[in-house]
């Protein structure tokens, strides 16, 4: 018997589209696109020259505090959980009973951060000696670079500063991470654990270091995308007892791992599994599902989708990484606001230039996510009336 | 009713070892495993003092891990190798694990100083196109090749797991999470076997600056370095390695005929929310974590005879700690052994939490306590009074124990333990 999943109570995202829910999926509607030329820097030794930066001035810039940790996937990850947090009224719950999930991309050492120490390091010879940099160089290093490497930093920081104190987790690195963050969520409400949880995914930093692993991992031309994604799921009691206005359900979700024998990413059948499990928690049939958001990156994810969904015509499927570049660990986050969103105005935008459609039946949409190395993970949402 | 959730294997890679009996053995002789780098005597690190697991070992490890070993960082070498012994050591079969998943954590990783030396000029400015121009010049350890995710991937793709597979990065509370997680999942019916665990390794360049710089590292050099709840701690000491554990739901453990080494009884997690780079002072968080498990285990207090600390021996952790211990513990406080094996091993860092569940599930099998070494009982910190078990091993009845982990960003998570129910392999 399927169990009821938790409501979630408020959402937000930034994307290279806009910042906030409704500036996104407008643009989406509208068949517009955040993928550009990288002009910030050389995209060519990578082997990539488009992306989907955000917009200088979505969120401050981080800044250097004297002792706050300031990091770019930090700025994005206070950017929207803020706004859940307060959109939720989560700060009127007690503070045990509040979760922190986060989902975040590899954090880059910057390398500014380090140069100095390089330039403090030379042997008498004037290269690089290791010895130099024990015996003293090291201490030119910027003094926040450690606990810029650890990502759990900024978000431990986030719940200091919003005096999170109960159940907590971080993950990494992909969008399969994005989904086992709802999905860590969702158990630690059922189990009683917490009232409400704050569930956040937050891509890779666009820039040299972030091209130059997808080039080493074998996925040169992945078009990135930078942003963030938040929600606030709360039990249906907290919900009841608060007087919070849900905006859908998250009724199912599922992860597993089975690599793909053709590529980077998990197998189709790795996805179908996913996909059948998070339905079959949902209490659902893939008839009922009206909307996919899939990632659009593998013939794996659409041999996936035809045996879920053997001729269907009428279902909408969105890809809004066509659109938003790959969002990694935030694209779950992104995928779910993008079908809570299509759930409600009862329209999918097209992400293929075409025009936006109508969806043709039911009020359930299934965002499907991958990782590289074979992680495949689906979660089912539910709109309400 | 939640299904109960049992420990049948586990597997270790330390700096005192990697077979499971060898380890437990040195922990309970009180072995140091710590000393002055040898990987870069010359170079003479900051760090004076550091848990490396021996060169020949990694050797070994990188034979039996097989293609790709060249380019694959030790923690990833570290958790294949884990996982692999822990899999062995609870004789699960092949089927189990299609349809078993991990829960592994990992330090989130930092580039290679190798690799900015590489891309760096003559003024020491780095240009990462130098790298993508000859990427097989990038180390094989770098961020580049082993992004945080790869150990847990890594542990999935090689042993054929078909289940939830995901990554930890919570840095010091992380396995012990990695666990908690993974125990949730198995309640829930998303799995009825779970390999769960963590791996970290610091001791390359950066790993051997990064605590210096943050002011936690012990200043004294070699073996006695690291003094958790002494007066005399100066501060931490890294170590490398990895645990994992095989957690199997009991109905699935009883049906193969495996018999539990202990059960999984209860997982509690929270925040400090107060500093990312200090404790609550009063350890509120530690306090709130602890008594979350209990709670989650229906344990009472007076029923735990162990507590395996974090105590990191660091200035600010081990009071902090205590206080934690005493406040959860209440009069009882002063009947739990307690002790860390950080003095023994160095601070595993994301994998600091597994190797004490390890030693704890060994512990509570067995009814023996290994002891926290470098601390004397006359140089016991007056603000960490707690019953530490000191000098050598104490058999004794171990019913219930907890294991704490307790991380930079302030997160803290604790696992209950408790015997088998029915019986206990040892």
């Amino acid at each position: 018997m399927a169990r009821p999943g938790p409501l979630a109570v408020a959402a937000d995202v930034v994307t290279a589209l806009g910042d906030g829910i409704a500036a996104t999926f407008t643009a989406l509607r509208e068949g517009r696109s955040g993928v550009a030329r990288v002009e910030a820097f050389d995209p060519t030794p990578y082997g990539a020259d488009a992306a989907a930066p955000l917009p200088a001035g979505t969120v401050p810039p981080p800044g250097e505090g004297p002792t706050r940790v300031e990091t770019p996937h930090g700025a994005r990850l206070d950017r929207v959980a803020r706004a859940v947090h307060d959109a939720a009224r989560a700060g009127d719950l007690p503070r045990e009973a509040l979760g922190l999930y986060v989902a975040v991309g590899v954090v880059d050492s910057p390398p500014q951060d380090v140069e100095p120490a390089l330039a403090a390091s030379r042997g008498a010879d004037g290269h690089f000696d290791l010895g130099a940099f024990f015996a003293g160089g090291f201490r030119s290093i910027h003094p926040h670079w450690p606990l810029r490497m650890l990502g759990n930093v900024v978000v431990g920081q986030l719940a200091a500063e919003l005096d999170v104190r109960g159940d907590n987790l971080v993950l990494a690195a992909e969008a399969d991470a994005g989904v086992r963050a709802f999905a860590e969520a969702a158990e630690a409400l059922a189990a009683g654990a917490v009232l409400a949880a704050l569930v956040a995914g937050v891509s890779d930093t666009l820039g040299p270091a972030a091209l130059l692993r997808a080039s080493m991992r074998g996925t040169p031309g992945l078009v990135l995308g930078e942003g963030a994604g938040a929600f606030v799921l709360e039990t249906d009691a907290s919900v009841s007892a608060r007087g919070a206005r849900p905006l859908g359900r998250l009724a199912g979700s599922a992860t597993a791992f089975g690599a793909s024998d053709a590529g980077p990413g998990p197998a189709a059948e790795t996805l179908e599994q996913v996909a059948r499990a998070a339905l079959d928690e949902a209490g659902r049939r893939p008839d009922e599902v009206g909307l996919v958001v899939v990632e659009g990156q593998s013939a794996e994810e659409a041999a996936a989708r035809r045996a879920l969904f053997p001729g269907r015509t009428d279902l909408a499927v969105v890809a809004p990484a066509v659109a938003l570049g790959h969002l990694l660990a935030a694209a779950p986050a992104v995928g779910s606001a993008v079908a809570l969103a299509a759930l409600s105005t009862g329209e999918a935008p097209s992400t293929a230039g075409g025009r936006p459609r109508a969806l043709a039946r039911g009020r359930v949409a299934l965002v499907l996510g991958s990782g590289h190395a074979g992680g495949a993970g689906a979660l089912v949402w539910e709109g309400v009336r | 009713m939640s299904r109960r959730v049992v420990v049948t294997g586990l597997g270790v890679v330390t700096p005192l070892g990697d077979d499971l009996e060898t380890v437990w053995r040195a922990w309970l002789d009180g072995t140091p495993g710590t000393a002055s780098s040898r990987r870069f005597a010359a170079q003479r690190p900051p760090a004076r003092s550091v848990g490396e697991v021996p060169d020949a070992t990694i050797d070994r490890l990188r034979a039996e891990f097989g293609a790709d070993a060249a380019t694959t960082d030790l923690r990833t070498l570290f958790a294949v190798a884990a996982a692999r012994r822990a899999v062995a050591h609870a004789a699960l079969p092949a089927a189990a694990l299609a349809r078993a998943g991990a829960a592994v954590a990992s330090g989130p990783g930092a580039h290679r100083l190798e690799d900015f030396v590489a891309a760096a000029d003559e003024d020491g400015r780095v240009e990462l196109a130098r790298l993508a121009a000859g990427p097989a010049a990038v180390h094989g350890g770098s961020l580049w090749r082993n992004p945080p995710d790869r150990p847990a991937t890594e542990v999935a793709r090689r042993l054929g797991l078909g289940g939830p597979v995901s990554t930890v990065t919570t840095a010091c509370a992380a396995s012990l999470q990695a666990i908690g997680s993974a125990l949730r999942a198995m309640r829930a019916g998303k799995a009825d076997v779970m390999l769960a665990g963590g791996a970290d390794a610091m001791g390359d360049p950066f790993g051997l600056v990064f605590f210096v710089l943050l002011g936690a590292a012990a200043t004294e050099e070699g073996a006695t370095a690291c003094r958790p709840f002494s007066r005399r701690r100066t501060g931490m000491v890294t170590g490398e390695g990895a645990a994992v554990a095989v957690l199997e739901t009991e109905e699935h453990a009883r049906a193969r005929g495996a018999t539990p080494l202990c059960e999984v009884a209860g997982y509690g997690a929270s925040f400090d929310a107060f500093r990312v780079t200090a404790p609550h002072p009063e350890g509120r968080g530690a306090a709130q974590a602890m008594a979350k498990a209990l709670a989650d285990g229906a344990l009472d207090p007076s029923e735990v005879d162990y507590v395996s600390a974090h105590a990191t021996g660091t200035k600010l952790n081990d009071p902090a700690e205590a206080k934690a211990i005493r406040t959860v513990f209440g009069p009882h406080a002063s009947r739990v052994a307690v002790s860390s094996g950080k003095a023994a091993m160095g601070h595993l860092l994301a994998a600091a939490g597994a190797v004490s569940f390890a030693s704890a599930v060994l512990s509570v099998a067995r009814d023996v306590v290994p002891p926290t070494i470098n601390l004397a009982p006359a140089e016991v910190d007056p603000a960490c009074a707690l019953d530490h078990v000191l000098g050598a091993a104490r058999r004794t009845p171990v019913r219930a124990a907890l294991v704490n982990g307790l991380a930079f960003g302030g997160h803290n998570a604790t696992i209950a333990l408790r015997k088998a129910p029915g019986g206990t392999a040892s």
